[in-house]
Protein backbone atom coordinates (compact mmCIF):
# COMPACT_ATOMS: atom_id res chain seq x y z
CA UNK A 1 0.00 0.00 0.00
CA UNK A 2 1.25 3.41 -0.62
CA UNK A 3 0.68 6.00 2.21
CA UNK A 4 0.97 9.71 1.76
CA UNK A 5 1.42 12.47 4.39
CA UNK A 6 -0.17 16.10 3.75
CA UNK A 7 -0.24 18.25 6.11
CA UNK A 8 -2.33 21.34 6.27
CA UNK A 9 -3.88 23.93 8.62
CA UNK A 10 -3.42 22.17 11.94
CA UNK A 11 -4.76 18.84 10.17
CA UNK A 12 -2.83 15.92 8.70
CA UNK A 13 -4.63 13.82 5.76
CA UNK A 14 -3.48 9.92 4.83
CA UNK A 15 -3.96 9.57 1.66
CA UNK A 16 -3.89 5.57 1.19
CA UNK A 17 -4.13 3.89 -2.61
CA UNK A 18 -4.40 -0.17 -2.22
CA UNK A 19 -5.90 -2.74 0.05
CA UNK A 20 -6.70 -1.89 3.48
CA UNK A 21 -5.95 -4.77 5.28
CA UNK A 22 -4.07 -7.32 7.22
CA UNK A 23 -0.55 -5.88 5.21
CA UNK A 24 -1.09 -2.44 5.22
CA UNK A 25 -3.08 -1.96 8.62
CA UNK A 26 0.35 -2.25 11.01
CA UNK A 27 1.87 0.15 8.67
CA UNK A 28 -1.29 2.46 8.98
CA UNK A 29 -1.49 1.99 12.70
CA UNK A 30 2.00 3.13 12.96
CA UNK A 31 1.81 6.23 11.09
CA UNK A 32 -1.60 7.03 12.77
CA UNK A 33 0.27 6.69 15.92
CA UNK A 34 2.96 9.39 15.10
CA UNK A 35 0.56 11.99 13.39
CA UNK A 36 -1.57 12.10 16.63
CA UNK A 37 1.87 12.91 18.79
CA UNK A 38 2.44 15.80 16.26
CA UNK A 39 0.64 19.05 17.26
CA UNK A 40 -2.28 18.95 15.25
CA UNK A 41 -6.18 19.70 15.85
CA UNK A 42 -7.89 16.48 13.15
CA UNK A 43 -6.77 13.51 11.06
CA UNK A 44 -7.84 13.20 7.71
CA UNK A 45 -8.29 9.88 5.84
CA UNK A 46 -8.05 10.11 2.32
CA UNK A 47 -9.80 5.92 0.89
CA UNK A 48 -10.77 7.72 -2.41
CA UNK A 49 -7.99 5.31 -3.95
CA UNK A 50 -9.09 1.93 -1.70
CA UNK A 51 -10.40 -0.94 -3.24
CA UNK A 52 -11.50 -2.77 -0.49
CA UNK A 53 -11.12 -2.33 3.64
CA UNK A 54 -10.84 -5.82 5.48
CA UNK A 55 -11.42 -6.17 9.64
CA UNK A 56 -7.88 -5.63 9.90
CA UNK A 57 -8.32 -1.85 8.13
CA UNK A 58 -10.99 -1.34 10.10
CA UNK A 59 -9.83 -2.32 13.55
CA UNK A 60 -7.20 0.64 12.49
CA UNK A 61 -9.92 3.27 11.59
CA UNK A 62 -11.56 2.47 15.48
CA UNK A 63 -8.27 2.83 17.34
CA UNK A 64 -7.65 6.12 15.83
CA UNK A 65 -11.41 6.98 16.17
CA UNK A 66 -10.97 6.23 19.94
CA UNK A 67 -7.31 7.73 20.27
CA UNK A 68 -8.38 11.05 18.74
CA UNK A 69 -11.34 11.08 21.13
CA UNK A 70 -9.02 10.43 23.90
CA UNK A 71 -6.82 13.11 22.62
CA UNK A 72 -9.03 15.85 21.68
CA UNK A 73 -8.32 15.55 17.84
CA UNK A 74 -11.12 14.87 15.05
CA UNK A 75 -11.03 11.93 12.74
CA UNK A 76 -12.45 12.52 9.18
CA UNK A 77 -12.70 10.56 6.13
CA UNK A 78 -12.16 12.88 3.26
CA UNK A 79 -12.95 10.50 0.00
CA UNK A 80 -13.74 6.88 0.20
CA UNK A 81 -14.55 4.33 -3.10
CA UNK A 82 -18.18 3.14 -3.11
CA UNK A 83 -16.73 -0.81 -1.97
CA UNK A 84 -15.28 1.03 1.18
CA UNK A 85 -18.27 2.98 2.22
CA UNK A 86 -20.62 0.26 1.75
CA UNK A 87 -18.56 -2.19 4.27
CA UNK A 88 -18.02 1.02 6.28
CA UNK A 89 -21.90 0.96 6.26
CA UNK A 90 -22.48 -2.38 6.88
CA UNK A 91 -19.92 -2.92 9.85
CA UNK A 92 -21.98 0.32 11.49
CA UNK A 93 -18.83 2.69 12.06
CA UNK A 94 -19.23 5.44 9.32
CA UNK A 95 -21.37 7.92 11.66
CA UNK A 96 -17.98 7.93 13.87
CA UNK A 97 -16.28 10.06 11.52
CA UNK A 98 -17.47 13.43 9.97
CA UNK A 99 -17.62 13.40 6.38
CA UNK A 100 -16.74 16.84 4.85
CA UNK A 101 -19.27 17.98 2.44
CA UNK A 102 -21.79 15.72 3.57
CA UNK B 1 -31.44 -34.62 24.44
CA UNK B 2 -28.48 -33.24 22.32
CA UNK B 3 -28.10 -30.03 20.47
CA UNK B 4 -29.03 -29.46 17.11
CA UNK B 5 -25.67 -29.02 15.94
CA UNK B 6 -24.90 -32.46 16.85
CA UNK B 7 -27.95 -34.18 15.68
CA UNK B 8 -27.01 -32.59 12.04
CA UNK B 9 -23.53 -33.68 12.27
CA UNK B 10 -24.22 -37.25 13.30
CA UNK B 11 -26.46 -37.58 10.41
CA UNK B 12 -24.25 -36.23 8.12
CA UNK B 13 -21.77 -38.92 9.81
CA UNK B 14 -23.70 -41.50 9.55
CA UNK B 15 -24.90 -40.94 5.73
CA UNK B 16 -21.45 -40.70 4.71
CA UNK B 17 -20.46 -43.90 6.80
CA UNK B 18 -23.49 -45.81 4.86
CA UNK B 19 -22.88 -44.63 1.42
CA UNK B 20 -18.87 -45.12 1.77
CA UNK B 21 -19.64 -48.46 2.52
CA UNK B 22 -21.86 -48.88 -0.77
CA UNK B 23 -19.51 -47.11 -2.55
CA UNK B 24 -16.47 -49.48 -1.60
CA UNK B 25 -18.65 -53.01 -2.46
CA UNK B 26 -19.54 -51.48 -5.68
CA UNK B 27 -16.11 -50.51 -6.26
CA UNK B 28 -15.02 -53.69 -5.21
CA UNK B 29 -16.61 -55.78 -7.60
CA UNK B 30 -16.00 -53.42 -10.63
CA UNK B 31 -12.25 -53.54 -10.24
CA UNK B 32 -12.20 -57.24 -10.25
CA UNK B 33 -14.50 -57.48 -13.33
CA UNK B 34 -13.27 -54.79 -15.28
CA UNK B 35 -9.43 -54.60 -14.43
CA UNK B 36 -9.35 -51.04 -14.82
CA UNK B 37 -6.41 -48.71 -13.22
CA UNK B 38 -8.84 -45.64 -13.17
CA UNK B 39 -11.66 -47.71 -10.55
CA UNK B 40 -8.17 -48.75 -8.70
CA UNK B 41 -7.57 -45.18 -7.83
CA UNK B 42 -11.36 -44.95 -7.00
CA UNK B 43 -11.66 -47.82 -4.90
CA UNK B 44 -8.39 -46.15 -2.96
CA UNK B 45 -10.20 -43.08 -2.66
CA UNK B 46 -13.51 -44.91 -1.15
CA UNK B 47 -11.07 -46.76 1.24
CA UNK B 48 -9.43 -44.11 2.38
CA UNK B 49 -13.12 -42.54 3.02
CA UNK B 50 -14.53 -45.22 4.49
CA UNK B 51 -12.14 -45.24 6.98
CA UNK B 52 -11.86 -41.01 7.28
CA UNK B 53 -15.93 -41.30 7.70
CA UNK B 54 -15.13 -44.12 10.93
CA UNK B 55 -13.03 -41.68 12.46
CA UNK B 56 -15.24 -38.79 11.46
CA UNK B 57 -18.22 -40.64 13.02
CA UNK B 58 -16.58 -40.99 16.71
CA UNK B 59 -14.62 -37.10 16.09
CA UNK B 60 -18.47 -36.15 15.64
CA UNK B 61 -19.35 -37.49 19.31
CA UNK B 62 -15.52 -36.56 20.61
CA UNK B 63 -16.35 -32.78 19.22
CA UNK B 64 -19.44 -31.96 20.98
CA UNK B 65 -18.26 -33.29 24.52
CA UNK B 66 -17.92 -30.45 26.65
CA UNK B 67 -14.86 -28.87 28.42
CA UNK B 68 -13.75 -31.41 31.29
CA UNK B 69 -10.45 -30.80 33.34
CA UNK B 70 -8.02 -32.79 30.87
CA UNK B 71 -9.37 -30.09 28.03
CA UNK B 72 -10.37 -27.08 29.16
CA UNK B 73 -11.42 -25.72 25.80
CA UNK B 74 -13.09 -28.95 24.47
CA UNK B 75 -12.63 -31.24 22.01
CA UNK B 76 -12.97 -29.12 18.81
CA UNK B 77 -10.02 -29.41 17.24
CA UNK B 78 -10.65 -33.28 16.65
CA UNK B 79 -12.53 -31.82 14.00
CA UNK B 80 -9.64 -30.06 12.15
CA UNK B 81 -7.24 -33.18 12.99
CA UNK B 82 -9.64 -35.09 10.56
CA UNK B 83 -9.87 -33.09 8.27
CA UNK B 84 -5.68 -32.85 7.76
CA UNK B 85 -5.83 -37.13 7.92
CA UNK B 86 -8.07 -37.21 5.20
CA UNK B 87 -5.90 -34.47 2.88
CA UNK B 88 -2.74 -36.17 3.87
CA UNK B 89 -4.03 -39.38 3.21
CA UNK B 90 -5.85 -38.12 -0.42
CA UNK B 91 -2.33 -36.64 -1.40
CA UNK B 92 -0.33 -40.26 -1.11
CA UNK B 93 -2.72 -41.71 -2.85
CA UNK B 94 -3.22 -39.77 -5.54
CA UNK B 95 0.68 -39.77 -5.92
CA UNK B 96 0.87 -43.51 -6.02
CA UNK B 97 -1.63 -44.19 -7.96
CA UNK B 98 0.32 -41.09 -10.48
CA UNK B 99 2.76 -43.47 -10.39
CA UNK B 100 0.99 -47.00 -11.27
CA UNK B 101 -0.87 -44.49 -14.05
CA UNK B 102 2.67 -43.79 -15.52
CA UNK B 103 3.52 -47.52 -15.13
CA UNK B 104 0.31 -48.83 -17.00
CA UNK B 105 0.90 -45.93 -20.13
CA UNK B 106 4.35 -47.63 -20.59
CA UNK B 107 2.70 -51.60 -20.28
CA UNK B 108 -1.07 -50.51 -21.47
CA UNK B 109 -4.01 -53.51 -21.20
CA UNK B 110 -7.02 -53.73 -22.38
CA UNK B 111 -10.31 -53.20 -20.41
CA UNK B 112 -12.74 -56.08 -19.98
CA UNK B 113 -16.50 -55.47 -19.50
CA UNK B 114 -16.15 -51.75 -19.47
CA UNK B 115 -20.14 -51.49 -19.22
CA UNK B 116 -19.17 -52.65 -16.40
CA UNK B 117 -17.19 -50.07 -14.94
CA UNK B 118 -19.79 -47.88 -16.64
CA UNK B 119 -23.06 -48.82 -15.23
CA UNK B 120 -20.74 -48.90 -11.89
CA UNK B 121 -19.42 -45.21 -12.25
CA UNK B 122 -23.28 -43.83 -13.09
CA UNK B 123 -24.38 -45.49 -9.57
CA UNK B 124 -21.52 -43.85 -7.69
CA UNK B 125 -21.94 -40.69 -9.46
CA UNK B 126 -25.26 -40.62 -8.03
CA UNK B 127 -24.35 -41.61 -4.82
CA UNK B 128 -22.02 -39.54 -4.53
CA UNK B 129 -23.58 -36.42 -5.32
CA UNK B 130 -26.90 -37.14 -3.49
CA UNK B 131 -24.43 -37.54 -0.84
CA UNK B 132 -22.14 -34.13 -1.28
CA UNK B 133 -25.56 -32.23 -1.17
CA UNK B 134 -26.98 -33.59 1.80
CA UNK B 135 -24.18 -33.95 4.18
CA UNK B 136 -23.28 -30.03 2.76
CA UNK B 137 -26.65 -28.83 3.80
CA UNK B 138 -25.89 -31.00 7.26
CA UNK B 139 -22.43 -28.73 7.63
CA UNK B 140 -23.96 -25.59 6.88
CA UNK B 141 -26.58 -26.13 9.84
CA UNK B 142 -23.93 -27.40 12.11
CA UNK B 143 -21.50 -24.68 11.25
CA UNK B 144 -18.94 -28.06 10.97
CA UNK B 145 -15.74 -27.61 8.95
CA UNK B 146 -14.98 -31.15 9.42
CA UNK B 147 -18.36 -32.29 7.93
CA UNK B 148 -18.27 -29.95 5.40
CA UNK B 149 -14.89 -30.88 4.27
CA UNK B 150 -16.70 -34.47 4.01
CA UNK B 151 -19.16 -32.80 1.59
CA UNK B 152 -16.41 -31.54 -0.59
CA UNK B 153 -14.78 -34.77 -0.59
CA UNK B 154 -18.16 -36.51 -1.79
CA UNK B 155 -18.66 -33.80 -4.56
CA UNK B 156 -15.60 -34.15 -5.78
CA UNK B 157 -15.34 -37.77 -5.65
CA UNK B 158 -18.98 -37.59 -8.25
CA UNK B 159 -16.96 -35.92 -10.43
CA UNK B 160 -14.09 -38.47 -10.24
CA UNK B 161 -16.95 -41.10 -11.26
CA UNK B 162 -18.09 -39.13 -14.00
CA UNK B 163 -14.82 -38.57 -15.79
CA UNK B 164 -13.77 -42.39 -15.11
CA UNK B 165 -17.47 -43.18 -16.66
CA UNK B 166 -16.52 -40.66 -20.03
CA UNK B 167 -13.42 -42.79 -19.93
CA UNK B 168 -14.87 -45.95 -20.77
CA UNK B 169 -17.40 -44.60 -22.92
CA UNK B 170 -14.25 -43.79 -25.35
CA UNK B 171 -12.79 -47.17 -24.22
CA UNK B 172 -15.86 -49.01 -25.78
CA UNK B 173 -16.51 -45.98 -29.26
CA UNK B 174 -12.34 -46.44 -29.82
CA UNK B 175 -12.92 -50.52 -29.36
CA UNK B 176 -15.86 -50.23 -31.85
CA UNK B 177 -14.27 -48.04 -34.21
CA UNK B 178 -11.43 -50.52 -34.81
CA UNK B 179 -8.95 -48.61 -32.68
CA UNK B 180 -8.16 -51.39 -29.90
CA UNK B 181 -4.59 -50.15 -29.81
CA UNK B 182 -5.12 -46.48 -28.74
CA UNK B 183 -7.93 -47.59 -26.65
CA UNK B 184 -6.09 -49.12 -24.31
CA UNK B 185 -4.02 -46.20 -23.06
CA UNK B 186 -7.77 -44.40 -22.58
CA UNK B 187 -7.67 -46.09 -18.77
CA UNK B 188 -4.37 -45.27 -17.41
CA UNK B 189 -4.92 -41.49 -18.59
CA UNK B 190 -7.79 -41.58 -17.39
CA UNK B 191 -6.23 -42.60 -13.63
CA UNK B 192 -3.73 -40.09 -13.92
CA UNK B 193 -5.59 -37.17 -14.78
CA UNK B 194 -7.77 -38.47 -11.79
CA UNK B 195 -4.64 -38.52 -9.91
CA UNK B 196 -3.64 -34.98 -10.85
CA UNK B 197 -7.31 -33.83 -10.04
CA UNK B 198 -7.40 -35.31 -6.43
CA UNK B 199 -4.07 -33.29 -5.72
CA UNK B 200 -4.65 -29.56 -5.25
CA UNK B 201 -8.00 -29.65 -3.23
CA UNK B 202 -6.13 -32.78 -1.43
CA UNK B 203 -3.32 -30.07 -0.73
CA UNK B 204 -5.85 -27.21 0.29
CA UNK B 205 -7.74 -29.43 2.52
CA UNK B 206 -4.47 -30.24 4.32
CA UNK B 207 -2.87 -26.67 4.65
CA UNK B 208 -6.10 -25.04 5.76
CA UNK B 209 -6.43 -27.59 8.41
CA UNK B 210 -2.50 -27.31 9.18
CA UNK B 211 -3.62 -23.67 9.97
CA UNK B 212 -6.51 -24.32 11.84
CA UNK B 213 -4.37 -26.50 14.43
CA UNK B 214 -1.98 -23.75 14.60
CA UNK B 215 -4.78 -21.48 16.45
CA UNK B 216 -5.57 -19.70 13.37
CA UNK B 217 -8.19 -16.53 13.69
CA UNK B 218 -11.61 -16.77 13.39
CA UNK B 219 -12.57 -15.96 9.85
CA UNK B 220 -13.13 -12.87 8.67
CA UNK B 221 -17.01 -12.51 9.40
CA UNK B 222 -16.70 -13.10 12.50
CA UNK B 223 -13.68 -10.33 13.36
CA UNK B 224 -16.28 -7.98 10.98
CA UNK B 225 -18.88 -9.39 13.67
CA UNK B 226 -16.62 -8.02 16.45
CA UNK B 227 -15.16 -4.75 15.36
CA UNK B 228 -19.28 -4.37 14.91
CA UNK B 229 -20.13 -4.90 18.22
CA UNK B 230 -17.09 -2.34 19.20
CA UNK B 231 -18.10 0.07 17.07
CA UNK B 232 -22.30 -0.13 18.95
CA UNK B 233 -21.22 0.21 22.33
CA UNK B 234 -18.26 2.68 21.29
CA UNK B 235 -19.42 5.36 24.04
CA UNK B 236 -19.42 3.04 26.69
CA UNK B 237 -15.32 2.58 27.13
CA UNK B 238 -11.95 4.40 26.30
CA UNK B 239 -10.46 1.59 24.24
CA UNK B 240 -9.79 -1.67 23.47
CA UNK B 241 -6.48 -3.70 23.27
CA UNK B 242 -5.06 -7.04 22.21
CA UNK B 243 -7.78 -8.41 20.56
CA UNK B 244 -7.18 -11.89 19.48
CA UNK B 245 -9.26 -14.72 18.31
CA UNK B 246 -8.74 -18.47 17.46
CA UNK B 247 -10.72 -21.33 16.27
CA UNK B 248 -10.93 -24.89 17.54
CA UNK B 249 -13.04 -26.72 14.94
CA UNK B 250 -16.50 -25.02 14.43
CA UNK B 251 -15.63 -23.02 17.91
CA UNK B 252 -14.75 -19.84 18.09
CA UNK B 253 -12.96 -17.60 20.64
CA UNK B 254 -12.34 -14.30 21.15
CA UNK B 255 -10.33 -12.51 23.96
CA UNK B 256 -9.64 -9.24 24.47
CA UNK B 257 -8.93 -6.03 26.93
CA UNK B 258 -11.59 -3.16 27.36
CA UNK B 259 -9.97 -0.19 28.88
CA UNK B 260 -13.16 1.73 31.12
CA UNK B 261 -13.08 4.94 32.98
CA UNK B 262 -10.98 3.61 36.37
CA UNK B 263 -13.87 5.79 38.68
CA UNK B 264 -16.14 3.63 37.41
CA UNK B 265 -18.13 1.47 39.52
CA UNK B 266 -17.55 -2.31 39.14
CA UNK B 267 -21.62 -3.35 38.99
CA UNK B 268 -21.04 -1.02 35.70
CA UNK B 269 -17.83 -2.11 34.32
CA UNK B 270 -19.44 -5.68 34.53
CA UNK B 271 -22.65 -4.57 32.79
CA UNK B 272 -20.57 -3.40 29.47
CA UNK B 273 -18.21 -6.26 29.16
CA UNK B 274 -21.61 -8.68 29.89
CA UNK B 275 -23.62 -6.79 26.96
CA UNK B 276 -21.01 -6.51 25.13
CA UNK B 277 -20.23 -10.40 25.61
CA UNK B 278 -23.57 -11.30 24.89
CA UNK B 279 -23.73 -9.00 21.50
CA UNK B 280 -20.86 -10.88 19.95
CA UNK B 281 -21.77 -14.42 21.18
CA UNK B 282 -25.27 -13.46 19.40
CA UNK B 283 -23.53 -12.70 16.43
CA UNK B 284 -21.16 -15.71 16.08
CA UNK B 285 -22.41 -18.85 16.04
CA UNK B 286 -20.51 -21.47 18.25
CA UNK B 287 -18.57 -18.65 20.30
CA UNK B 288 -16.95 -18.20 23.24
CA UNK B 289 -16.02 -14.84 24.78
CA UNK B 290 -13.17 -13.64 27.08
CA UNK B 291 -13.03 -9.49 28.10
CA UNK B 292 -10.98 -8.46 30.80
CA UNK B 293 -11.57 -5.22 31.81
CA UNK B 294 -8.77 -2.81 32.45
CA UNK B 295 -9.17 0.37 34.35
CA UNK B 296 -8.14 3.62 32.34
CA UNK B 297 -4.81 5.45 33.65
CA UNK B 298 -6.41 9.05 33.43
CA UNK B 299 -4.60 10.08 30.75
CA UNK B 300 -6.82 11.52 28.21
CA UNK B 301 -7.05 15.63 27.63
CA UNK B 302 -10.46 15.60 28.93
CA UNK B 303 -9.16 14.40 32.51
CA UNK B 304 -6.27 16.33 31.87
CA UNK B 305 -7.87 19.79 31.59
CA UNK B 306 -10.70 19.36 34.37
CA UNK B 307 -13.77 18.68 32.10
CA UNK B 308 -14.29 15.72 33.30
CA UNK B 309 -14.79 12.00 31.77
CA UNK B 310 -16.55 11.45 28.71
CA UNK B 311 -18.21 8.03 29.38
CA UNK B 312 -19.45 8.83 32.85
Amino acid sequence: MEIKEHLKENGLTLSLKGSFDEASSPEVERKLTEALSQDIKSICFDLGKVPYISSAGIRVLIIAYKKAVKNEKKVLIGDMSAKVEEILETVGILPLFAIPGR
Amino acid sequence: MAPKHEIYMLRASMVSLFCNAVLFVIKSTALMLVNSLAIAVDLGISFVALIVSVILYYSVKLANRPADLIHNYGYGKVENVCEALEGVVLIGIALAMSFQAVVHMLHPRPLVMPWVGLVSCVINSILNFGGAYYIIRMARKSDSPAIYAEGIHYRMEGFISVMIGASFVLFMFLQASGYGTPARYVDPIAALLVSMILIIPSFKLARNSFFKLLDASAGEDSQMEILKQLGRHIDRFCEFRDLKTRTAGRNKFVEFKLVVPEDISFRKGHEIVSTLEKDIKAGIPNCEVLIKMEPCKKDCEYVKNGEGCLYL
